[in-house]
Formats: C-alpha cells, structure tokens, sequence
C-alpha cells in the first residue's frame, strides 16, 4: 500500500498535468529508493492480484486438475509478468 | 483421515427428479400464483442480504479487484515493452496516456477503484486481527469517508487538467 502510494503520488499527483517521458523515468530509476518501490510495487500487485483471481475462481467452483493447472497458469504468467517489470526497470540501473 | 463410518441413508429414487419437474410444470401451468409467491419469497429473503452494506462492500472489493487485476496486468505488459523499445516509442504512449483528456479520465476511474478497495482492505485486514469486531459499520464507513476525503483532492488536481485539455 505504502509502495502504491509513493507510485501514485511521484508519478501522477506530484506535478499534475506533466507528462512523464523517458529520462524522466531514467532519471528517477537510477536511484535505488525508486527501483525498490518499484520492484516491491510489481512483486506485491502481482501477487496479490493474481491470488485474487485465483481465490475468485475458487469461488465459481475450480475443483480438481482444472484448479491445479489453472494455480500453475497464474503462477506461470505472474513469473513472466514480473520478468517482463524487472528487465525494464533494470534497463536503467545497469545503463547508469 | 478417518471420519467414522459413513451414515446409511436411503438412496435417492431415480424417478425423483421427473417428479419434481412435472410438479413445476403442473405448479407453472395451474398455480401460476405459487409460482409468484415462490419467486416473490425467494426475492424477498434474498433482498434481506442485500440490505445490509457489508453484501455491497463485498461485492464492490471482487469488481474492483477483478478490474486492477485486469488493469496492472496490461499496465506492467504496456510500460514494460514500450520501455525495452526505446526512448521514442515509450515518448509517443506516455504523452498519448497522459495528454488525452480520455485516458486521463480512465485514471480517475483507476484510482476511485485503488482507493475504495485498499480502503475495504485494510477494514478487512483490522478485522482479520481481530481489531474493531463489532464496529464492522462504523469502521466501514469512516474508511470511506477518508477515501473520499483523498478522492476529493485528487478531483480537486485532475479536473482542471483535464478540462484544460479538453479545450
């Protein structure tokens, strides 16, 4: 929640009106407060998001192999979704 | 694990289910009136649930939920392969998400969800630890009029941006 807020605050509500654009966004994840809220943001949304779904689905009735595979699908695209977030924050990181 | 011997019940008779549909066609052909007073019943029992604010709080947690999942999910696979592609194309999607007044609306949207469902959350979460047990209506709405209080205030920011822009 905390990590959202900072998200939320720095990128939309801080200078409202200015529009981000790349060495904006480079500037700011070159500094490791704002690649750690980042990176825990994306870590804790994904999880948190995608256990919802899952627990929703639970809910309409998954039983069985149909609720295994489903855990691993979410598991699976959750890894891939965090890989995709990670190399894109840490672009900037290692070009600094 | 053991639970103990099964308790005999009688099977059920095949036949029980053609019973009960031919008792709801002779039900919904003669007495359309049971049937009525059926569904007006149900409804009426029902509608008692939904009276009550915590059936909508709930309701209104899973859609906001459904809806951020749906959303970080497309934000993280929008800004994360127009970042990887360069400076350019990451340029054009930002001043487009961020300049036009309709994208700009969608985040009121966004952040209206964010707001009502992290404020529900932490009321679940005090409540999960046992804090506020019997104040579950109060502590609902307290949370909520905070939400609104930041909503308000981001209203109060955004607005004019986007009918600056509209123009």
């Amino acid at each position: 929640m905390a990590a959202l807020a900072l998200h939320f605050w720095f990128l939309h509500y801080q200078q409202p009106g200015a529009i981000i654009d790349y060495s904006n966004v480079a500037v700011r994840l070159r500094t490791v407060l704002f690649v750690t809220v980042d990176l825990s943001l994306l870590a804790c949304g994904l999880l948190h998001g995608l256990n919802g779904l899952y627990q929703v689905l639970l809910d309409f009735g998954l039983r069985g192999r149909v609720q295994v595979w489903t855990a691993r699908i979410l598991v699976l695209l959750g890894v891939l979704v965090f890989v995709l977030g990670l190399s894109s924050v840490l672009k900037f990181a290692v070009t600094a | 694990m053991e639970h103990g011997p099964r308790p005999k019940v009688a099977p059920r008779p095949t036949w029980l289910p053609l019973v009960f549909a031919w008792e709801v066609m002779t039900m919904a052909f003669f007495t359309g009136k049971t049937l009525y007073d059926g569904a007006w019943r149900a409804y009426v029992n029902r509608s008692q649930v939904w009276n009550a604010v915590g059936m909508w709080a709930w309701l209104l947690h899973r859609i906001t939920g459904l809806a951020l999942v749906f959303y970080i999910l497309l934000h993280i696979l929008l800004m994360g392969t127009f970042l990887l592609q360069g400076r350019s194309a990451f340029d054009a999607l930002l001043s487009l998400l961020m300049g036009n007044p309709f994208f700009l609306g969608l985040d009121l949207l966004l952040t209206a969800a964010v707001l009502y469902h992290g404020a529900n959350g932490i009321r679940l979460l005090l409540f999960d630890l046992g804090v506020g047990f019997n104040r579950q209506k109060e502590i609902f709405w307290t949370f909520m009029a905070l939400a609104a209080l930041v909503y308000a205030a981001v209203l109060w920011v955004m607005v004019p941006e986007i009918l600056a822009r509209w123009r």
